[in-house]
């Protein structure tokens, strides 16, 4: 694959209420605890139609509009159905408050409809440390997990045996869920590669990536196989999963989403866009209600004009 | 690994060579990352009689106690590599192994609430007769590459893909090939199921049976078996073991089964008849691997595997002409300290001047021979005794009572003589209690042959790092560094193990705490405890359920284990065991690793460790209590029960 250079398609703006998108457009949003999913005020421009989602219970394969109907996740004709529903317009996906086992797959369908997708994200101006001094994690965003699972839609059923897998975690603030998912594959050092999001949102944000998940980076020496991508782009994220792929070509790429939103999104356009093998798995996290605090830039990212910019190289038309 | 070239000049003080090929040899200690190796290390523990012939066997036992090597040693590529890749050996082969690790990150997609469980049964037993025929189609193909040709006839082919319904083919490569191409089919299928549709499905275990009735229609597998050895069972979900149960209780000739389980993850043995269920000894072998080793056969079994990785140490080192001093020998290696020995190892001379003069003089106030200097432990212990008993009138008295009653204090010496040490250099900076010797090294483990092999290189590598030559006997002290630094690896990676991680960690701080400080108290309270069970205590259903199921973590985790106080309890019953802390994490608080006696905890105090640590600690531990009265006096009432309603001189 050949991938775009820059620049890459995405737009910074300042806040929220800064963001355009184009007239017509529908975006899909929830509104989550975080203050930074909350639009109090509105959406200003109030150009485009906002489509509200609702959840229910944090391991439901579905979800809910307004009007009560229920949208199955692991089903290609429904969410068809869903998209034709919101009219012809481009579509933008805000992923800030949906759920990680929900937005991938609303990415994928929409990029399936032909139209203009962009998605949204809201970065937090904070997120909260952990109260207890005595405890020897940094962050405690989420309250619990409920277990590593494949996310929705992007499970992998084919008979590849584990040695050839290659692991590829996102690395977060919370240095426990990425252990479990390793402790649970108990991958080999040599095939988990780490990502941590730096230059981050802040930038003392990455430091604390490392010291969060310092036990799992030290043990068996896994910090010799970190990588750096901007925290707040999917695209370079996508430009780091090609490479790894291309470096163990015959292996299935199994990504743990547990790092930064964008990250999530890079690694679900890799999923849908590339042409290896590529797992998703989560582990669904009952955040906490004060995890972050207030919302700080927002990101606009192409992920249409990202996918149409991709072009097949000469090993992909070989194979 | 990569052996040092012979006759290389190498700098003697560089340690770096020994270091780096004592952590090839010993770091790897995950059987899955060993690779090839694994066979290389291959022990046969002491069960590995009872896992041959045809019987179904279920290999129940926590991370890291074997199960994997033990199933991967079974398979037809250990087989062969335990038989140093002799391909002629494949003709002797009783039975054929094919490994299959459940991974859970691809079996949890086949749940969800867009089909009833029935669908899902349906569905799940499709796709484990395509893994099974894909395996056994895997190993035609691994015979192939070796120069065994053993060609499926196209009928046979045909037979069996006509139990998946797939279309006629003419060879078992055929086949091979159309069964990743539904393996592929279904993926998707179970991406979307919520659409319908889907693929047809086969009966459970029939594509399986037929296969294997073909092979063993040829000559080349006539009168040899197929093991299907299933690893990490508990990564099914209850209703896909089951479906596997089922296969087990109808298992038919020529093929069998055996499974690797961590304790408590076989959440369900029943089958899918309804009141049927696997029973043992009628249906399989249970084969619970801690139990299954008493001290004796782990040190034995752990001498076997650690010796292999020091030969193979000791010859790389030797090609490199580096031989170390002495033979590769564990117990010369890593010596330990009687209790005297490490009385003085902790410095109790300096604080036992005063004793000897006073049994000096009490001996003439009451007219008897000049006492045989007691031990210096014994002195500590009746300095000790005087200062922890102050009712017993200080000094004097206790030596008085020493020497009037020498079997009291025989016994005394017995039960609290051990304990006495936990105390010799409490609130002082440095090693409180050694942790040291082959035996206490096994100890610290408790059966658990991946923390061992954590112990024994840190201890080495530990001695090397301080100056010691390999081969050397390795300070007692540094085994001690060794035993803390691996206890706080695997406490910091509790909170990695379970999606209930953090409050697992929690509560073995908490509990850790506790048995720390009822250690340091020496001969205040009673000896030895390092065990807890749970007292009556009415909760809410919420609670008994967070507390059943943290219960179950810890003890699958490894953050707890457990001894079956009621025998005659279902196996997966877990609330009426006696527990303790694992002992790897021992050295960590300074308690013992040796299960000695119990106390009771009341289920809302071990809930309290977790929610609200130090208010639930301050008043056990005697810090004190900021305010919480009401809290705080249950939880002292509850530490003074266990300490005093206990039977001190009866150790069990």
């Amino acid at each position: 694959m050949i991938l775009a250079d820059f620049p890459l398609p995405l737009q910074v703006y300042p806040d929220r209420e800064a963001v355009e998108l184009p007239a017509g457009s529908v975006l899909v949003h929830r509104e989550a605890a975080e203050e930074r999913s909350r639009a109090e005020g509105g959406w200003p421009p109030q150009r485009w139609d906002v489509l509200p989602i609702f959840e229910e219970d944090p391991h439901d394969f579905h979800f809910l509009t307004e009007d009560g109907d229920k949208w199955p996740l692991r089903s290609e004709k429904r969410l068809t159905e869903f998209w034709a529903r919101s009219g012809e317009g481009s579509i933008c996906i805000d992923i800030t408050g949906i759920s990680t086992h929900i937005w991938p797959i609303l990415v994928r369908s929409a990029l399936g409809t032909g139209r203009q997708v962009d998605a949204l994200y809201i970065e937090p101006a904070a997120y909260n440390f952990r109260g207890d001094p005595d405890d020897w994690a940094l962050y405690e965003l989420s309250e619990r997990r409920i277990g590593v699972e494949p996310l929705p839609g992007f499970g992998g059923l084919r008979g590849v045996p584990s040695e050839r897998l290659t692991f590829v975690a996102l690395l977060g603030f919370e240095g426990a869920r990425i252990a479990h998912a390793l402790e649970r594959d108990e991958i080999e050092p040599g095939k988990a590669i780490s990502i941590v999001g730096a230059p981050g949102f802040r930038p003392e944000y990455p430091i604390h990536t490392i010291l969060s998940n310092r036990i799992v980076l030290r043990d068996d020496d896994r910090w010799q196989y970190v990588r750096y991508v901007r925290a707040n782009c999917p695209f370079s994220l996508f430009r780091q999963l090609d490479e790894i792929a291309l470096s163990a070509p015959e292996d299935v790429l199994r990504i743990a989403l547990m790092g930064t939103r964008p990250h999530a999104l890079g690694a679900v356009l890799f999923a849908v866009l590339s042409t290896g093998r590529v797992e998703l798995i989560h582990d669904y996290p009952i955040p906490h209600r004060n995890r972050t605090s207030g919302h700080s830039r927002a990101l606009l990212y192409h992920l249409s004009e990202f996918a149409a910019g991709l072009t097949t190289g000469p090993e992909d038309e070989a194979t | 690994m990569e052996a040092v070239p012979p006759g290389a000049s190498i700098d003697p003080a560089d340690k770096r060579v020994e270091s780096e090929l004592l952590a090839a040899v010993f770091g790897a200690y995950k059987d899955e990352w060993l690779d090839k190796d694994v066979f290389g290390y291959f022990e046969e523990p002491q069960y590995w009689p009872d896992l041959s012939g045809r019987r179904p066997c279920v290999l129940e036992g926590g991370r890291g106690t074997g199960k994997t090597t033990v199933l991967r040693g079974m398979s037809y590529q250990g087989q062969f590599a335990r038989a140093e890749h002799n391909i002629g050996s494949v003709g002797e082969w009783k039975y054929f192994g094919l490994y299959h690790k459940i991974d859970a990150g691809r079996v949890t997609a086949m749940r969800g609430e867009e089909l009833e469980e029935e669908q899902w049964i349906r569905l799940f037993s499709h796709y484990l007769n395509l893994i099974l025929c894909d395996s056994l189609c895997g190993l035609l193909a691994w015979l192939e590459q070796h120069g065994i040709a053993v060609d499926l006839p196209a009928a046979s082919c045909t037979a069996v893909a006509a139990t998946l319904n797939l279309e006629p083919l003419a060879s078992h490569q055929a086949l091979a090939g159309a069964i990743r191409e539904s393996l592929d089919h279904f993926e998707s299928y179970v991406n979307n199921v919520a659409d319908g549709g889907g693929p047809r499905l086969s009966m459970r275990g029939a594509p399986v049976e037929r296969l294997i009735d073909s092979l063993r229609e040829q000559t080349f597998f006539a009168d040899r078996s197929f093991v299907f050895l299933v690893d990490e069972y508990e990564n099914l979900e209850p209703y896909q073991q089951r479906v596997v149960n089922t296969l087990v209780k109808h298992t038919k000739p020529g093929w069998s089964w055996k499974i690797g389980v961590r304790e408590l993850g076989w959440k369900d043995t029943s089958t899918l008849a309804a009141s049927e269920w696997l029973e043992d000894p009628a249906d399989y072998r249970r084969i619970p691997i801690t139990s299954r080793f008493d001290d004796a056969a782990f040190r034995t079994f752990a001498a076997q595997v650690c010796s292999k990785r020091l030969q193979r140490l000791w010859s790389e080192l030797a090609a490199a002409g580096r031989e170390p001093r002495g033979g590769p020998d564990l117990e010369r290696l890593l010596p330990g300290l009687s209790d005297e020995e490490e009385a003085l190892a902790l410095g109790v001379e300096k604080q036992i001047l005063e004793v000897e003069p006073v049994l000096g003089r009490v001996a003439r106030k009451l007219e008897m021979e000049a006492p045989t200097r007691p031990s210096p432990l014994t002195q500590y212990l009746i300095l000790h005794w005087s200062e922890t008993h102050p009712d017993e009138g200080g000094l004097d008295a206790v030596v008085e009572d020493y020497l009037r009653n020498p079997e009291k204090w025989s016994g005394r010496q017995v039960n609290y003589g051990r304990q006495a040490l936990f105390s010799v250099r409490e609130g002082l900076s440095g090693i409180r209690k050694y942790y040291a010797g082959w035996e206490v090294l096994c100890r610290l483990a408790g059966s658990n042959i991946r923390y061992l092999l954590q112990l024994v290189e840190q201890s080495i590598l530990k001695g090397i790092v301080a100056g010691g030559e390999l081969g050397d006997p390795v300070e007692p002290r540094w085994q001690t560094v060794a035993a803390f630094e691996i206890a706080e690896k695997n406490l910091r990676q509790l909170e990695g193990r379970s999606s209930e991680g953090a409050q697992l960690q929690r509560l073995a701080l908490g509990l850790g705490r506790i048995f720390g400080e009822l250690a340091a108290r020496g001969a205040r309270g009673a000896p030895e405890v390092d065990q807890f069970e749970l007292g009556e205590e009415r909760l809410s259903a919420t609670e008994e359920d967070r507390l059943e199921r943290l219960l179950r973590e810890a003890i699958m985790t490894l953050a707890l284990v457990r001894e079956r106080s009621n025998k005659s309890q279902s196996p997966l019953e877990v609330k009426g065991d006696l527990y303790s802390l694992h002992p790897i994490f021992s050295a960590f608080f300074t308690f013992t690793y040796r299960r000695k006696r119990k106390m009771k905890l009341a289920p809302s105090v071990l809930l309290g460790l977790i929610d609200e640590p130090r208010r639930t600690l301050a008043p056990l531990i005697g810090d004190d209590p900021e305010d919480d009265s009401e809290h705080r006096g249950t939880a002292v009432e509850i530490a003074q029960i266990a300490i005093f309603e206990d039977d001190f001189d009866d150790p069990r």
